[in-house]
């Protein structure tokens, strides 16, 4: 009896195995497919244009190992200002979110001002930021800032006011203070919305940068694409976009993770 | 009737709520609880039935200070109740747990709101934990626990604030029947063991017979109490109680009453 199960089980396993390798040949066959007639048209069209894989390639290593290492300070530099506007726009946000989630007052206080600026291009401010600012560091961490911070503040606003009665009772039932009921319950229950407004926004923070840093002042990975662009260096101009990719990719991983992790909690 | 040498543990005196709607163009007002007074003596176990929308949820919350009343008063050990307090505690229908906190760390959260420290509070919360059967699960979250298993928690919960008073809003409607039986079990055990008043509310005539000293019978429109049913079967009660023509009687004698209240509600909504 437990002999026949375990030799199903065997063979249940071996079945998954096989069909995650199968999975993954299928992209890895495709992958080179789509390399290979990308390879040939790149060698068939004008290199002012187009560039084939290979030249990418060889542009983004030469990038890389270069003694200046262009394309790694270009990425610190980038991630010098993605980094602080970000983390500033979570912490900003979830406070102003948590803020007019539970308070009339600051709701009616501050629901004009989110509003208008959620919908305002972002693009549209920075002419009017330079002016009062000037060109620098700190007015695209402004702007990246600018970006991030309302669907963090609107996404954990919308989460504190869903935050059901069957949260609150109890805690309410147990004497939880005012203070005690925000950080303990109202929070925590809220996590959901603030980490989907988390991803909405760093999407918005990793477009705002490069646009910053094209229209600011030229530097970091978007000053290189725009320098690459303008000597027509159709190769180098790939390897900031391989970089930005392989970012994103792993943030929306890193953020997934995290997803699956703690909100498995979350449904019942 | 409350013999004078022995005040109430918890006195309902003229309870009064009503809840507003708001419909297209007017607002409505629903009288909830009509004029609601009741007596519980102390290690006192009184089951509240009544049909939905009598209004048995809402006068739990008012017990607990959730909810306030529009008039009149709730009395424990002589003093007015003006919020929740630490001499009651509910076990909610929906179990009332925080899915991102441990069986643990659930169990220790009225503790913690307490400001007990770290260790005293783990002592008390694995106690409760071990009392109600669930040793092994202290690392356990909600999600990985069946419907039985989180009133359980919620039971140890409400067990480790050590209240005088246990308001249990509908605690097993959301279990099957076979957890259902073995769960009034051990609350009886629990009750028998800790000497705790409890107000039960449930809309199972079976339940309320079962686990009760009295059943209180309530009407809808307003919420009212209808009669007040002593229950004088043996304890401790065992599932073999069911089978005996007492409690067959008394049952019956309950659903008739319910049904009465429900065709009067029903005959007075008619235009």
């Amino acid at each position: 009896m437990s002999d026949a199960l375990s030799i199903a089980i065997e063979s249940e396993r071996g079945r998954l195995r096989r069909l995650v390798w199968e999975h993954r040949l299928i992209v890895v066959v495709t992958l080179i497919a789509f390399l290979i007639v990308w390879e040939i048209a790149g060698r068939l069209t004008n290199p002012l244009f187009f560039a084939p894989p290979s030249a990418v390639a060889a542009a983004f290593w030469d990038a890389l190992l270069d003694p200046e290492a262009r394309l790694l300070h270009a990425l610190l530099e980038t991630l010098s200002i993605l980094v602080p506007g970000f983390v500033l726009a979570c912490v900003v946000g979830v406070a102003l979110g948590l803020l007019m989630g539970r308070s009339t007052l600051a709701y009616h206080l501050l629901d004009p001002y989110v509003t208008i600026f959620y919908n305002t291009p972002r693009v549209a401010l920075i002419p009017i930021l330079l002016l009062w600012m000037g060109v620098g560091d700190l007015l695209k961490i402004v702007i990246v800032f600018l970006a991030a911070v309302f669907p963090v503040s609107v996404n954990t606003m919308v989460g504190v006011r869903d935050v059901s009665a069957q949260f609150t009772e109890p805690a309410r039932s147990m004497q939880a203070s005012e203070r005690q009921l925000l950080w303990q319950v109202v929070l925590p229950a809220s996590f959901p919305f603030i980490a989907a407004g988390i991803k909405l926004a760093l999407g918005r923070a990793l477009t705002t940068v490069i646009v910053a840093e094209f229209f600011v002042s030229v530097s970091g990975l978007g000053g290189l694409l725009h320098a690459a662009s303008t000597s027509y260096q159709m190769a180098l101009m790939f390897a900031p976009v391989i970089i930005l990719a392989a970012m994103g990719i792993a943030i929306d991983a890193a953020v997934t993770y995290l997803e699956r992790s703690l909100l498995r909690r979350y449904r019942s | 009737m409350q013999a004078a040498a022995e005040p109430a543990k918890l006195l309902i005196e003229n309870i009064q709520k009503t809840f507003f709607r708001e419909t297209d163009d007017k607002i409505v007002g629903i009288r909830v609880l009509g004029d609601i007074s009741l007596s519980v003596s102390k290690g006192e176990f009184v089951s509240i039935i009544g049909p939905s929308g009598c209004g048995k949820s809402t006068l739990l919350r008012i017990i607990d200070g959730l909810i306030k009343a529009d008039g009149g008063r709730v009395v424990v050990d002589g003093v007015e109740v003006a919020g929740p307090g630490p001499d009651r505690a509910v076990v909610f229908q929906y179990f009332g747990l925080y899915p991102w906190r441990s069986v643990l760390r659930n169990v220790e959260f009225g503790l913690e709101l307490k400001g007990l420290p770290k260790h005293e509070r783990s002592r008390i919360a694995l106690e409760n934990i071990a009392r109600v059967g669930l040793r092994g699960f202290e690392n356990h979250f909600p999600h990985e626990l069946s419907g039985g298993m989180r009133q359980r928690v919620g039971f140890a919960r409400s067990l480790a604030l050590d209240p005088e008073i246990i308001l249990m809003d509908e605690p097993f409607s959301a279990v099957d029947e076979q957890t259902r039986e073995i769960l009034q079990e051990q609350l009886l055990d629990l009750w028998r063991a800790t000497r705790k008043t409890i107000v039960f509310i449930t809309h199972s005539i079976d339940e309320a017979v079962y686990m009760a000293d009295r059943v209180v019978v309530m009407g809808a429109r307003p919420g009212r109490i209808v009669e007040d049913i002593k229950v004088e079967l043996p304890r401790p009660r065992t599932a073999a109680v069911r089978t005996t023509a007492e409690f067959g009687k008394l049952r019956g004698y309950a659903w008739e009453l319910l049904k009465k209240t429900m065709r009067e509600t029903a005959a007075s909504e008619l235009p």
